[in-house]
């Protein structure tokens, strides 16, 4: 009986090859592209993290570069306004003021009192 | 029948193989077909491959950064000059100037029209320079920010801005003859801004740009500017401010051509001020005149008349010929030398050598020269530094005029004595003041204090200077003593400041007419140089009026403007009548400070 089955099976395996083999081939085949697959996909996903970060650094920069314009700006704007407060500071202008608009006069020398 | 059915299904199958055959062998030559075009699509990517990134890799590497980098300028901006206690007095800021590239501007009238009314600039003067065949062209110079922003607005192609530093002084006319100017390509062009040129701008710098294709910057390597050093003067704002009202002051009331006061601490030879008058803005230079622009404290020289009786009463005094009681004979205010006769601004009896000085005998200081003889003489006149340049930091100083001993003629000994036939300028005047102050030791003038890089490191520090000794501490306080007396019952009366003694020596100097090559009878300088509080100095002043109208005396005019000068300043400096003995102390601590050149 084993020996039957035996040349039947045969029989079936010779009659029809393709038939048993190719789903098990396939499935080698398919077994052995998974690493590729896995190795492409990584590579892949390599690839779109180097042009995403390409963009992100592009796209910083741009950011960067608006800030350190708006910092330039700021900075002039201080160094305008410390000039002006120097301008107005100047004691041929407040000497003015203080006579002209104000009344003021200098103390004369008996007028002032040094207390040490 | 199946025999037949075999045959022909056999004969059917040779066919089907045959036909088979066939079709495979059509099936392989379109594939060898594929291949050779794939391998020859192949070869011709290679070759191209090769072609792009080995034959032409530099070119196009060139090409590329060309196109994605730019080399920027950066902004230099000029180093900031403050006074000694920190007040800016030149800042530089950051304004636009346009420019244009007229090969690229395509309707040159429109734009030239349109230019015109934003920039309010002649519209042909702009189309002329629109018109030249050049790449480049300034439209104008240090424009505002509102003028800027109109051109950008009107997007005229190969106009466009490009921001540079200007130079601005807060204070306007304040300090200017110490501070100079610069010019549009901001390069010192006077005073401390060329003298310290090279600390004070900043040094040209490049920077690497990435640009995306419309040219809009991503990175840069650095951003911000190069800055140059900042200085640090010894001038006081406050006590330049007083100078520079008085002098002002002074030239108005006496109606005179122009004038000049300096300020200095005679221990050190730091400069407090240094003012002329008339004056400029340094923010609209170009609108002054030489003249005003002229920095006469330190350039030009003068015949100083009376107050150099101070140098031959120190030699005097240093080679024990007199004392303060010797007594001379005024001669009733005549003496011939030469044959010519000599005259006094009054007849003086006999009167001692201190009294000389007070009311400035020019009889007495023409004996006691006599006394001195023209080679000492001579020697102490270059000891206190007349004729050689006193080394300050400021361009364009002159070393005034005195001759040789051997050029000198029979009147030159009696002349020089009393201040003519000799030049000099007011700032060597008060540095051979500031010697008999110090108690005879010559010190070189300085303006600046400090340089500090932009990192904030020390570039410069200037130390006092002391060049030599040239009279004895004994001398230089007996002079000292005499020179009080001038101020409280000689000539310099008006220079008396309340709660402090004074010394000083007032002058009044005949000018040379050009046309007769005779002293003027009208024309004259006078001048008073002193210093205070006398007997631990703290201020050495000098003032020179040149060519008063009314008012014509050192002591009626130059002698009240270093009181008054003197007076706010002393209040300024926290130096009371009282704090005096304080001061002491403060100035020997100082004195033992300085350097011994």
């Amino acid at each position: 009986m084993r020996g039957q089955s035996t040349t039947t099976l045969t029989g079936i395996a010779r009659a029809q090859p393709s038939a048993f083999l190719k789903p098990r081939v396939d499935q080698i085949r398919r077994f052995d592209l998974l690493p590729s697959i896995l190795l492409g996909g990584l590579v892949l996903v390599g690839v779109l993290f180097y042009v995403w970060q390409q963009i992100q650094v592009v796209r910083l920069g741009y950011q960067i570069e608006h800030i350190q314009g708006e910092r330039i700006a700021l900075i002039r704007q201080e160094k305008e306004l410390r000039f002006e407060v120097s301008r107005l500071k100047s004691l041929r202008r407040v000497e003015e003021i203080a006579r002209h608009q104000l009344g003021f006069t200098s103390p004369k020398p008996g007028q002032v009192i040094v207390v040490e | 029948m199946p025999i037949q059915r075999g045959s022909r299904g056999r004969s059917s199958a040779r066919g089907e193989a045959k036909s088979s055959s066939t079709g495979s062998g059509r099936h392989r030559r379109r594939i060898i077909l594929l291949f050779l075009s794939l391998a020859a699509a192949l070869v011709i990517i290679s070759g191209r491959l090769f072609s792009l990134q080995v034959h032409q890799h530099p070119k196009l590497v060139e090409a590329a950064n060309r196109q994605y980098r730019r080399l920027v300028p950066l902004i230099s901006r000029r180093g900031t000059i403050y006074d000694r206690n920190g007040r800016e007095l030149a800042v530089s800021l950051r304004v636009s100037s346009i420019f244009a590239q007229p090969l690229q501007v395509e309707d040159k009238s429109q734009a030239a029209s349109a230019l015109s009314s934003v920039l309010n600039l002649p519209a042909q003067k702009i189309l002329e320079k629109l018109k030249a065949d050049k790449q480049f062209v300034w439209m104008k110079r240090s424009v505002s920010s509102d003028e800027a922003e109109a051109v950008a607005q009107l997007g005229l192609k190969g106009i466009a801005s490009v921001p540079e530093g200007k130079r601005f002084y807060p204070k306007q006319e304040q300090g200017a003859h110490l501070l100079g100017f610069v010019g549009t390509d901001d390069r010192g062009l006077e005073g401390l801004e060329l003298q310290y040129d090279p600390y004070l701008a900043g040094k040209p710098k490049w920077v690497v740009r990435q640009q995306d294709a419309l040219g809009r910057p991503i990175f840069r390597e650095e951003a911000g500017e190069t800055q140059g050093s900042d200085m640090y003067l010894t001038v006081d704002e406050v006590i330049q401010y007083v100078t520079e009202r008085e002098l002002e002051a002074a030239v108005w009331r006496s109606g005179a051509l122009s004038g000049s006061a300096i300020v200095m601490d005679p221990v050190t030879g730091e400069i407090l001020a240094l003012a002329n008058y008339p004056t400029f803005n340094p923010n609209a230079y170009a609108e002054a005149s030489a003249f005003a622009r002229r920095n006469r404290a330190v350039v030009d020289y003068y015949e100083p008349g009376s107050a150099f009786k101070v140098i031959v009463g120190a030699g005097a005094l240093e080679e024990r010929l007199v004392r303060p009681e010797d007594r001379f004979n005024g001669e009733g205010g005549t003496i011939e030398v030469a044959g010519i006769t000599i005259r006094d601004h009054e007849r003086f009896g006999t009167i001692t050598f201190s009294e000389v000085l007070a009311h400035s005998s020019n009889v007495g200081a023409i004996k006691v020269g006599m006394r001195l003889g023209k080679s000492l003489y001579y020697d102490y006149i270059s000891g206190f530094g007349f004729g050689n340049l006193t080394g300050v930091d400021l361009p364009g100083e002159t070393p005034g005029m005195i001759r040789r001993p051997k050029d000198w003629s029979a009147l030159s000994l009696a002349s020089i004595s009393i201040g003519q036939e000799v030049s000099v300028t007011p700032l060597q005047m008060l540095v051979a003041m500031s010697a008999v102050a110090n108690g005879g030791v010559l010190v070189r003038p300085h303006v600046v204090r400090t340089i500090t890089a932009a990192e904030g490191k020390l570039a410069r520090e200037t130390a006092p200077v002391q060049l030599r000794r040239v009279i004895s501490d004994g001398t230089a306080r007996t002079l000292t003593t005499i020179l009080e007396g001038v101020v409280t019952e000689g000539t310099g009366k008006a220079a008396a400041v309340e709660g402090f003694e004074v010394a000083g020596k007032t002058g009044t100097s005949q000018k040379l007419d050009q046309a007769t090559r005779r002293y003027s009878q009208d024309r004259v300088v006078a001048s008073f140089v002193g210093f205070v509080p006398a007997e631990q100095p703290r201020l050495a002043i000098v003032v020179v009026i040149d060519e008063p109208r009314s008012l014509r005396w050192g002591g009626s005019i130059a002698a009240p403007t270093f009181r008054e000068i003197a007076r706010e300043s002393l209040k300024h400096l926290r130096i009371s009548p009282a704090a005096r003995g304080q001061l002491r102390v403060a100035e020997g601590i100082r004195g033992a400070a300085l350097r011994l050149n």
